[in-house]
Order: structure tokens, then C-alpha cells, then sequence
């Protein structure tokens, strides 16, 4: 299967010989450019998922011995390659969940609860927060929905999580905090972790930043965790803001508009 | 089990047969969605795994294609996709295919999955 990207005056074409997938992108939005380009990005989903296929398929079945006995050198090879091609994995999906969060395209509404959203958002991390002796507290008043994308944005404020989990050393607390404004929920993630330095502060939310990290903290992530998360919430008409004392910890906030349609049941918990 | 398998990707087509081989299943396989349907009519498979994307026929209208014919349509196929997006996953069961298996493949589960979609279990998408 070959690809070819094709670029002339302002029009990027690209074709995948032998697939149905044939998107053309202008630079000047076309009325139907938000399609071509989730066709696009569907293609290079595609094109990118079926060589993973094959290095993490075949690595596996040579660490389940299908192939035979493996020596213990051949054992540690062949796991590099699965993580690594894990690793790959998480940036293709990252970067192309990155790249169709497009601020433009309107929001799809499933009338997100917020506080089922965090209930469930949480109770996911929680097991990760175990392992790492870390206590996962959540303080959520009633709040009111928000209007949004629920997977997004469970993805935005998981990232938030994690990354709260992996920055808090054992023993120390991450909390989840609710409150209301007029016409906004906040949702707030503070931790009592090793906080972030002042310079790094403002650059956390570009892509590919990272923080200098003197263990192997930063192995397996994609650089673009809070870019996303910061793309999503800006994308819901919200806006993410990060405070921190290096050394004591740092608190994410998380604003969302209310979501305004007359519907008092969709009010608060369930 | 007889089961064809219809995957254009030669990697993932040798993976997909050695997975079922090991488990003692015999395996066809088809590199286009024309041969699969027209192979599918002559040796009538216990199972089909259905890549999406085939060339010639892909394997969406080669799934409608098999549906459409009284001679294969109790056959179940189960769509392989490298794309499981909630859009994909439903063109895939609005063609007919019993489920999906998403691309990587856990290899682990994957016998499982094919076993449980044989013998009735469905995907709601």
C-alpha cells in the first residue's frame, strides 16, 4: 500500500493507493473540510495502527514461547520492542486525537455530568494512585452539567489525574475539588507533589514541552497530554490554569461553561 | 474450525494464521474482498475474519455482499479494523459482521473473542 501527499497552490491531496480514502484539505476552510480532514485522519489511523499491528502481535507471541525458548537476553530484547511499539501506540492515538480536536468544529453535546464524569474519571486513576501510595480524595459538591464532549473531556481530566499521580511522591495526596461560578463549573486537581518551576509554568501546555526530569519519570509519555487536555477544555469554551509552589504542589483548574438549556433533572448527581 | 481470513497486510495476515493455526483451526485466506466473497461461495468457512480496508472489494460491501446471499449468509464475519473509532464500529455492524476485533491485536484474548462470536455472542454497537 503506498501513500502520497500531493501539495499545489494552498491544497494538500493525499491518496492511499489501494484503500477507498482519497481526502483533499484547502487551506481556506471548505464547507466540508472538517470531513475530509477526520477522513484523513481515519486513514492515517489506519496506515499507522497495521504495522503496530505486526511488531506488537509477533513480539508477543515470541515472549509466550510460541515460537520456542527464548534465552534471557532474547526475553529482555523482545519486551524492549513491545514497549516500544506500546509506546508508539499511545503517540499515534495521542497525536491524532490532538490533531482532530480542531477548536473550530462545533462541540458534540452528550450533556456531560460533571460529577458522574469526575466520579468515573477518578475511580480509573484510582488504581494507579494505589500502586504508587498515593491518596486519591475527592471533594465534589452538586454541580451543574456542562455542555460537552464526554469522552474528551473524561480524556482531558485523566490526564490531569495522572499526571498529579506520577508528579506525587508516596504518601502524599491528590485532590479533586468542585465548585460553581456564574455560568462556569470549576474542577480543580491539587496535589502535594514536587510542583513545577515558575519558567515551566507558562510552557506546560505546549506540545512536546518537557520538563526536566532527573529519573526516568518522563519514559512513555507523549508530550502532549496537557496540549490536548488544554485544546479540549479552550475547544469547550473553558479555560485550564495551573498554580504551583516547587517543592509543595500544584492545583490544575478546570473551567467549563454551564451548560444553559432549561433541564433541571440534568442538574447535579444522578 | 474452518475459517477464512481476508487481509491484504501480509504481516498481519501471517500473524492472524499463525494465531489459529496454534490453536489447531485450518485457515484460507483471501488478499482482496473479491476472492474472499468468491472463496467464501466455494468453500463455505465455519467463520470469516474481515479486514475493513481490502482492495478490489472492501471488506464492508464484501461483508453486504455475503450477507445478501442465501448461500453464505448464516456465515458469521468478524471484522478486523485498524480503525475502531464509534463510527467504525458501527459501519462494521450495519454490514452485517457479528463484531470486531481492533487492531493491534491482543493476542491473548484474541482465540477467546473469535470463539464467543462463533457460537452467538454479539456486539451492540
Amino acid at each position: 500500500m503506498s501513500l502520497f501527499v500531493l501539495v499545489t497552490d494552498g491544497t494538500v491531496r493525499l491518496s492511499i493507493e489501494g484503500s477507498s480514502v482519497n481526502a483533499e484539505l484547502g487551506v481556506a476552510e471548505q464547507p466540508d473540510a472538517g470531513r475530509a480532514r477526520s477522513q484523513l485522519l481515519s486513514a492515517f489511523r489506519h496506515e499507522l495502527h497495521t504495522p503496530l499491528t505486526a511488531i506488537l502481535g509477533f513480539s508477543d507471541l515470541l515472549k509466550n514461547r510460541s515460537a520456542g525458548e527464548l534465552t534471557a537476553k532474547q526475553e529482555r530484547y523482545v519486551d524492549n520492542i513491545r514497549r516500544g511499539g506500546l509506546q508508539l501506540l499511545h503517540l499515534v492515538d495521542t497525536v491524532l486525537e490532538y490533531a482532530s480536536v480542531q477548536s473550530d468544529a462545533p462541540v458534540e453535546d452528550d450533556g456531560a455530568a460533571a460529577r458522574s464524569l469526575i466520579e468515573d474519571v477518578a475511580a480509573a486513576a484510582r488504581a494507579e494512585a494505589e500502586r504508587k501510595g498515593v491518596t486519591l480524595e475527592l471533594h465534589t459538591i452538586a454541580i451543574s452539567n456542562v455542555v460537552g464532549e464526554r469522552p474528551r473531556l473524561a480524556r482531558a481530566l485523566r490526564q490531569l489525574l495522572d499526571n498529579a499521580i506520577q508528579f506525587t511522591p508516596k504518601g502524599g495526596r491528590v485532590t479533586v475539588l468542585t465548585s460553581e461560578g456564574e455560568g462556569f463549573v470549576q474542577i480543580a486537581v491539587e496535589d502535594t507533589g514536587i510542583g513545577i518551576a515558575l519558567a515551566d509554568q507558562k510552557r506546560i501546555f505546549e506540545p512536546f514541552f518537557r520538563v526536566d526530569l532527573t529519573n526516568d519519570e518522563g519514559e512513555g509519555r507523549s508530550g502532549l497530554g496537557l496540549a490536548l487536555a488544554e485544546r479540549v477544555v479552550n475547544r469547550h469554551g473553558g479555560s485550564l490554569e495551573v498554580t504551583s509552589v516547587p517543592g509543595h504542589g500544584s492545583a490544575f483548574r478546570m473551567r467549563l461553561p454551564v451548560f444553559s438549556r432549561p433541564a433541571e433533572t440534568r442538574l447535579g448527581a444522578p | 474450525m474452518r475459517v477464512l481470513v481476508a487481509e491484504d497486510n501480509l504481516l498481519n495476515l501471517e500473524l492472524v494464521k499463525d494465531l489459529l493455526e496454534m490453536s489447531g483451526h485450518t485457515v484460507e485466506v483471501a488478499q482482496d474482498g473479491r476472492t474472499a466473497v468468491e472463496l467464501a461461495r466455494q468453500i463455505l468457512p465455519d467463520v470469516i475474519l474481515m479486514d475493513v480496508q481490502l482492495p478490489r472489494l472492501d471488506g464492508l460491501a464484501a461483508t453486504r455482499a455475503l450477507k445478501a446471499d442465501p448461500a453464505t449468509r448464516d456465515i458469521p464475519v468478524i471484522g478486523l479494523t485498524a480503525n475502531a473509532m464509534p463510527d467504525d464500529r458501527r459501519q462494521v455492524l450495519e454490514a452485517g459482521c457479528v463484531g470486531y476485533i481492533a487492531k493491534p491485536i491482543d493476542t491473548v484474548r484474541f482465540l477467546d473473542r473469535v470463539t464467543a462470536l462463533v457460537n452467538g455472542e454479539r456486539e451492540v454497537a
